[in-house]
């Protein structure tokens, strides 16, 4: 990596972590550029993949009956900047949603409902069975614990008490591995500061940080002796 | 190969997709496996792709684009272009990154549905039901494989999936890169990473300690200040 790229990286990563300090002009900075950039370059990629994709095709001859309705269901939409014909722009919108929901749907039915139901044996052998048991068990009780039409006495209270414990164990899993995941994230960053080039605008920073204390301080001290 | 990531988790979805993408390269030079490249979530997966490209250049640098590999960066649609890809690959994939047509490039000669395509790895930082709900083995017969690469907290998501049989298996961040790159024999971003994640679970478990004693003695002061009043 050319070291100019190494040294921006440092920067914008140690701008944008400046806020844990406190709110400062660098942080802002490096805030704006990252979403100017990334607006940018979405319209970059949108406009890319629209010339190849649609007018490339359209003007060479090359283009299908789908791909001219396509473009007109998406001109519709700016429809809604024209109030007579405003209504025009729910066509496009009803279709992209008809679609979308269309596509979900369909391939949902097998793996994520029809699949799910299938109850593993009890009886399997290893860790299979024991795993099916408590599946079984966690549903049920988990089930019990969001019935609300009885009043919990008796059984049921001690099955929706157990679905309780289940539910917080499961939520237990899920932000220790949610923790878990999101180490990653600074550690894979850490890297390029503790290495130079990175390392010399770390430095830097703590150089400036440790300016700002001292001033903070002197600055308070002053103020409290006036 | 299909990436729904882009650069803000880079440094969480790259250590596996590089130890998938060597994989994949690795076995394109020694069995003349085929390899696509695309993503379907938004604009940053192309430079998420770009990016993993650059840091496995060694990898690839000897096959031929276009015969061994091919990258169609991104398929706007997002499901919807998913649904399209297993049902329709030219038609969804109609131009690569460089703008050359679907029909020019001889690795998608005889690629028409996803029944033509062996594997899938698929990962995403968001959400990993679209695999199962698109791309299933069960639903596939020609597809002999999906793996899912996903946050280590999506695994329990994903675990219903994969008893099913709708997802083969999966690569979990950067612990199942490391333990890829191990198997791989080709040691990568993920077994370096694991070692600063292994000390920073040992900082955490430290100021657990540290604080739940700092509790304790704390109310053993306040209840002992109560008594003496």
């Amino acid at each position: 990596m050319e070291w100019y790229i190494a040294v921006i990286e440092a920067v914008m990563m140690l701008f944008a972590w400046s806020l844990l300090y406190k709110e400062n002009p660098f942080y802002r900075f490096g805030e704006h550029i990252c979403i100017g950039l990334y607006l940018g370059f979405t319209l970059h990629m949108g406009i890319d993949v629209l010339l190849k994709r649609v007018f490339i095709p359209l003007a060479t001859g090359k283009g299908t009956i789908s791909l001219v309705l396509a473009v007109i269901l998406g001109l519709l939409f700016y429809t809604r900047y024209v109030k007579p014909v405003a209504f025009l722009g729910r066509w496009s919108t009803g279709v992209l949603m008809g679609v979308g929901s269309g596509v979900a749907v369909m391939g949902a039915i097998k793996p994520m409902i029809v699949g799910q139901l299938e109850q593993g044996s009890w009886f399997a052998p290893g860790m299979q069975g024991f795993n099916n048991l408590i599946m079984t068990i966690s549903t049920v009780s988990t089930v019990a614990y969001f019935l609300f039409t009885y009043k919990p006495v008796g059984w049921l209270k001690h099955l929706s008490t157990l679905g309780r414990a289940i539910l917080m164990a499961c939520f237990g899993v899920t932000l220790g591995t949610f923790l878990l995941s999101n180490i990653g994230f600074p550690i894979g960053m850490m890297m390029k500061l503790v290495a130079p080039p990175g390392s010399y605008v770390s430095i830097l920073a703590l150089v400036v940080i440790g300016y700002d204390v001292l001033s903070g301080r002197r600055s308070s001290a002053t103020g409290q002796s006036a | 190969m299909c990436f729904e990531q882009d650069m803000g988790t880079f440094y969480s979805g790259a250590p596996p997709d590089e130890a998938g993408l060597k994989h994949a390269f690795l076995m394109a030079k020694q069995k003349g496996v085929k390899v696509i490249l695309f993503g379907t979530s938004g604009a940053g997966c192309k430079v998420y792709i770009d990016a993993i490209l650059i840091d496995t250049e060694q990898f690839w640098k000897p096959l031929r684009y276009g015969e061994d590999w091919v990258n169609f960066g991104w398929l706007p649609g997002f499901e919807t272009a998913m649904a399209g890809f297993a049902r329709d690959v030219p038609g969804t994939c109609r131009v690569d990154v460089y703008g050359k047509r679907v029909e020019e490039l001889p690795i998608m000669k005889n690629i028409k549905t996803l029944n033509d395509v062996a594997g899938i790895w698929y990962s995403t930082n968001t959400n990993p039901d679209m695999l199962p709900r698109q791309w299933s083995p069960v639903e596939y017969k020609g597809l002999k494989w999906t793996i899912c690469q996903t946050l280590f907290a999506s695994v329990p998501w994903i675990m219903p999936y994969v008893d099913k049989g709708s997802i083969t298996g999966y690569v979990a961040d950067q612990r199942g890169a490391g333990e890829y790159e191990m198997l791989l024999g080709k040691l990568g971003m993920g077994a370096t990473f694991m070692d600063a994640q292994s000390l920073g679970h040992l900082y955490g478990i430290a100021l657990i300690i540290a604080a739940n004693v700092h509790y304790l003695y704390a109310r053993g002061a306040k209840k002992s200040g109560s008594k003496e009043k």
